[in-house]
């Protein structure tokens, strides 16, 4: 069963039209002789015309997700939220072209074809892909995307490069920033210079050696933000870990301005050391502290890890990751 | 022509006959023969006729005729004894079969959403004011 579920936060169709698939070899059913007929498949199929309707906001919403989850509609999804003939909940895949349509005061009709399978069984309610509160999508998105990010369960997007977030009751978008300062994210500072990428080490050049990275956000100076990462309490934990897989990015929203942030490995043994420049090293307890300006109004974080490597950066071993630390600003405060 | 055995789930309602959207089918056909043309032949002892047909159901009136298609019906291939609706409002058993694959298209009410549910029966013989068994 699919794993991809459909967003919790996006209204399912408000029209759907299903006609049963006939999977029957029909013999004489043009009226002259008597009619026969015999079963060819015995998994349930139908199609299904579905109509949406979005509000602005909901259709960019969808969209993306039609795009990054769905690889531009090909992927199956579980949608256990819409009602089918034989009950709630369906297995689908999108067949046709999207048809979108202005129907006044903003909204938007979306029209679309879809192939419905597995009726007999209930779909899966997968669980969040990620254990981070918002998504991720695999940084080779990211770069193909520019600032669109998704996130499958809760859900972060631009419009017009206004950055949206779901609200409290998880039923609608609203707004996270105004406009990007210049259309990028803001670097943070790193002791007294502007921050890019940094590499985080393991304490040994040996395969999975680094462990889970943590992220705490406004921590109240760097001893508290330290205990916090020794007691592998963070507030944003990464997904990233052992030797192999791929890396990620992610927008991390919160709820004040960001003006502090620290990034460590987490549960590491000795005592906890800022380090302003160079490799973070968990050889010598080392973690990162980030700052950003308070004009700067930073409402969310947009994170990239990169794939495990080595300390020379070759993939694949698990000693060494890449991370990067951004900050999308609020406008003026 | 005795009416199968097979009979629509009772919490279903009977199917509504669109009173002029039905076909009457000849039993004859154009039979080949070894020398010569053609020549129409009698292939079925009854006439039959496609009949349009459709009702409004609940979500669970929906979901146990769709159940019934599948397994009763074996996805559609079974004859069964069809309840249809008159337009005079009288109440005929058909044997039937489906021609086409249910439609589904939801309507809009309060509460769980309902169902329009359409079809085409091919049904045979004549239709009869009892039941099967009966």
């Amino acid at each position: 069963m699919t794993a991809i579920t459909y967003p919790i936060t996006l209204p399912g169709p408000a029209d759907i039209a299903v006609q049963d698939a006939d999977r029957r070899a029909m013999a004489g059913m043009d009226g002259a002789a008597p009619g026969s007929a015999r079963a060819l498949e015995l998994d349930r199929r139908a199609t299904a015309q579905l109509r949406f309707r979005f509000t602005a906001v909901q259709w960019s919403a969808w969209h993306v997700w039609w795009r990054l989850a769905l690889g531009d509609g090909g992927a199956w999804f579980s949608a256990p939220n819409w009602a089918a003939p034989w009950g709630m909940g369906v297995v689908a895949q999108f067949t046709g072209p999207v048809e979108v349509a202005h129907a006044g005061r903003g909204l938007r009709d979306v029209s679309v074809q879809a192939e419905l399978r597995g009726a007999s069984e209930a779909p899966a309610r997968a669980e969040p892909r990620v254990p981070l509160s918002l998504v991720a999508v695999d940084s080779a998105d990211l770069a193909d995307y520019g600032a669109e990010l998704v996130a499958m369960t809760g859900l972060v997007t631009d419009v017009d490069d206004v950055w949206h977030r779901v609200n409290a009751a998880g039923t609608d978008l609203e707004v996270l920033g105004t406009a990007l300062a210049g259309g990028s994210p803001i670097n943070p500072t790193r002791g007294s210079l502007p921050c890019g990428a940094v590499q985080f080490r393991g304490a040994a050049d040996t395969t999975g050696s680094l462990g889970r990275l943590g992220i705490v956000i406004n921590g109240d100076n760097n001893t508290a933000a330290a205990a916090r990462m020794a007691a592998g309490l963070a507030d944003r934990i990464s997904l990233v870990t052992g030797s192999s897989g791929a890396g990620y990015a992610a927008v991390l929203p919160w709820a004040q301005p960001i003006e502090l942030v620290h990034v460590g490995q987490l549960s590491m043994g000795g005592t906890y050391t800022v380090v302003d420049e160079g490799d973070v090293s968990a050889a010598a307890s080392e973690f990162l502290r980030l700052t950003f300006d308070e004009s700067d109004n930073i409402v969310a974080l947009l994170v990239e890890e990169g794939p495990p490597t080595n300390y020379a950066g070759t993939p694949g071993t698990g000693s060494a990751r890449m991370l990067r630390v951004r900050g999308i600003s609020g406008g003026d405060a | 022509m005795a009416l199968p055995s097979i009979t629509m789930p009772t919490t279903v309602p009977d199917w509504r006959a669109e009173p002029h959207d039905f076909t009457v089918l000849l039993p004859l056909a154009q039979v080949p023969v070894v020398v010569g043309a053609p020549r129409r032949r009698r292939v079925a002892t009854s006439g039959q006729r496609f009949l349009v047909v459709d009702m409004l159901a609940t979500a669970d009136q929906a979901q146990a005729l769709h159940a019934w298609v599948e397994a009763d019906l074996e996805a559609g291939t079974l004859p069964f004894a069809a309840r249809v609706l008159a337009d005079d409002g009288t109440r005929h058993w058909w044997h039937a079969r489906l021609a086409e694959m249910p439609q589904w298209q939801a309507v809009a009410g309060r509460g769980a959403p309902m169902w329009q549910v359409s079809t085409r029966l091919r049904l045979e013989g004549e239709p009869s004011a009892t039941a099967p068994g009966a």
